[in-house]
């Protein structure tokens, strides 16, 4: 019966956006496009309540989310009102649905093409910025030498945001593109220097004499014993960085770049066409999204061991 | 046979940056025969554990040397096993993973795989291969702990009161463990110990120490026959006798801490 709900609200934005008429003072669109995305998500949506009658997991799932998915159509029903059918929001920049839907659609090609472009350097520069990162906390949790030299430019430079890095990365680069990984990189490396030397120096010493009583060197009191340790310091770093990534990347797309989701973003404010932005936003939202639940998947199968896992 | 420690004139002072430095340990003098089972027996802050991180070679002396089979120990290496006061299990591995620690260390575990099992069975862990240490109770920590220092085969087995955290039968069942590891393996075993009974019950050898600074007070040669039985004559006399060597002999004593 619970299940039904969500049914009642999807079918209620989709009778609204049907048959209310539109504000003369929204610009038209080529097709309804939120029509069509209402009736697919219908569609989704019955599909999966027919499942849950067979599976018990799907069922449990649908228990679980069935009040959040009938609010966000809601939500959207409400929005649509304020929007589309009566305007009361100003209609530049606050389009209707029809028209945020119409430029998903219609700009797929570019989209994909932004969104392919911002993958490519967010993961360049996230893969660089990890890699030193850990490599610099590494060093700086076991040697005390580094950790004299080092950990005071790290806490220099580290809380700079790296944005503002932006004027010097475009000399120092021959590309614009370059400068921007180099700049995620930056923002990526910083937390996880941080994490992970925190994280090995606070391994209990403990550990480290039960492995020398097996005769583990250096290399292996590191690898074997430190970094294991470390693990849940390090992962907290890495997902740092993820986001202080996202916020460098579409920054720094905004500035000299020729694709790429931050840029469109920006080219489209210019142009004042706000739909575009709102699909560009959707477009950032999705896919980041969709990153940082890898990412704690990733984690929970690392950090599996963990008594009472740190809730995120 | 192997396992011969020599401890010739060893001091340790601890430096702390807060108080006054402690003298942790005052020339000491030792020999342990190869393969022979020697209790450690002291109270609290006596330098037990000192002593045994000492012989492993986790810390250096002030003064004074160590010798393994004539060899002077200098750091640690797997020919010293070590059972720590708290477990030590890795808490990122699993049991199984734990007890092949050492084996994986030294390169050594694709030849031994069976030999990792066998261990399990031995401390009675079968089924538990895959849970982790947090998911294991006290007992069953410290019986891994010990199949993992005893998977390498040592020389000699150095225990810092491996007992402790365990329930009087579980004590027992354990001790016996031990008795059988030590007779099927010969190898020296050093047992720091809070347990009167127990140190009578399994060693051939009784070192009563004393603290502030820790020395060597006495050494009692527990001479009964095996098994010995926890409530004959000459058990309860033995128990007597390193009480009292103890100061808990009933005679007055003035505490120099109270509660
Ligand atoms: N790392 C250290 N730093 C400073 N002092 C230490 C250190 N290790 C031990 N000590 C001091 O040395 C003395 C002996 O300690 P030790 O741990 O050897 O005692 P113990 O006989 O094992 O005691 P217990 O039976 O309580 O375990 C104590 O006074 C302790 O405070
Ligand atoms: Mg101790």
């Amino acid at each position: 019966m619970k299940r039904l709900i969500p049914l009642a609200a999807i079918t209620l934005t989709l009778a609204t956006q049907a048959v209310l008429p539109n504000s003369p003072r929204q610009p038209t669109t080529a097709a309804p496009y939120f029509t069509y995305f209402l009736i697919f998500a219908l569609a989704v949506y019955t599909v999966f309540a027919a499942i849950s009658l067979f599976s018990e997991k799907t069922r449990a799932y649908i228990l679980r989310k069935y009040p959040f998915i009938s609010g966000v159509f809601i939500f959207l029903t409400a929005l649509n009102f304020l929007t589309s059918k009566f305007a009361v929001l100003p209609a530049l920049y606050f389009p209707s649905l029809d028209r945020v839907f119409a430029a998903l659609t219609e700009e797929r090609a570019l989209l994909l093409k932004c969104l392919s472009y911002s993958t490519r350097l967010l993961i360049v520069g996230y893969l660089c910025g990890a890699l030193a990162g850990f490599f610099t906390g590494v060093c700086i949790g076991f040697n005390k030498t580094v950790s004299y030299w080092v950990s005071p430019i790290v806490r220099i430079l580290g809380p700079i945001p790296s944005v503002a890095w932006i004027p010097l990365a475009l000399i120092a680069f021959s590309s614009a593109s370059r400068a921007s990984s180099f700049l995620i990189g930056l923002s990526v490396w910083f937390p996880t220097t941080i994490m992970t030397s925190s994280g090995i120096i606070n391994v209990e010493q403990a550990y480290f004499e039960a492995g020398s009583v097996f005769g583990a060197n250096a290399f292996q009191r590191i690898f074997k014993i430190g970094v294991p340790a470390a693990m849940p310091h390090i992962f907290l770093g890495l997902f740092n960085g993820v986001c202080a990534s996202f916020i460098t990347l579409v920054t720094a797309e905004m500035i000299g770049a020729k694709y790429g989701l931050g840029w469109y973003i920006n080219w489209q404010k210019d142009m004042l066409s706000y739909a575009n932005v709102y699909a560009g936003l959707l477009v950032i939202a999705a896919s980041f999204s969709i990153l940082i639940s890898l990412m704690f998947r990733a984690r929970d199968k690392a950090l599996s061991w963990q008594k009472g896992m740190v809730k995120w | 046979m192997v396992g011969e420690i020599l401890i010739k004139g060893v001091s340790k002072t601890f430096e702390r940056t807060d108080e006054q430095a402690v003298q942790a340990l005052k020339d000491i003098n030792l020999h342990i025969t190869p393969g022979s089972f020697v209790s450690l027996i002291g109270p609290s802050g006596c330098g037990k554990s000192t002593l045994l991180r000492l012989i492993a070679g986790i810390i250096k002396p002030d003064s004074g040397e160590l010798y393994l089979d004539g060899a002077a120990i200098e750091k640690p290496n797997w020919d010293r096993g070590f059972v720590f006061q708290r477990h030590t299990l890795f808490p990122w591995l699993n049991m199984r993973q734990n007890i092949a620690f050492g084996l994986k260390i030294r390169g050594l575990y694709n030849k031994n795989k069976s030999e990792v099992d066998e261990w399990i069975n031995l401390v009675g862990l079968s089924g538990f291969e895959r849970s982790y240490p947090h998911q294991l109770s006290g007992g069953m920590c410290q019986r891994a702990s010990l199949a993992r220092a005893l998977i390498m085969k040592p020389k000699a087995l150095l225990m810092d009161e491996p007992l402790g955290a365990l329930d009087a039968l579980m004590r027992m069942n354990m001790q016996d463990e031990f008795l059988r590891v030590w007779s099927s393996r010969k190898m020296t075993m050093i047992m720091v110990t809070h347990d009167v009974d127990e140190a009578v019950y399994l060693s051939e050898k009784v070192i009563i120490m004393s603290p502030r600074p820790g020395e060597i007070d006495r050494v009692i040669d527990i001479r009964l026959p095996r098994p010995r039985a926890r409530s004959g004559d000459n058990f309860v006399a033995y128990r007597k006798e390193i009480l009292d060597r103890l100061h808990f002999g009933g005679e007055k004593l003035e505490p120099n801490y109270y509660l």
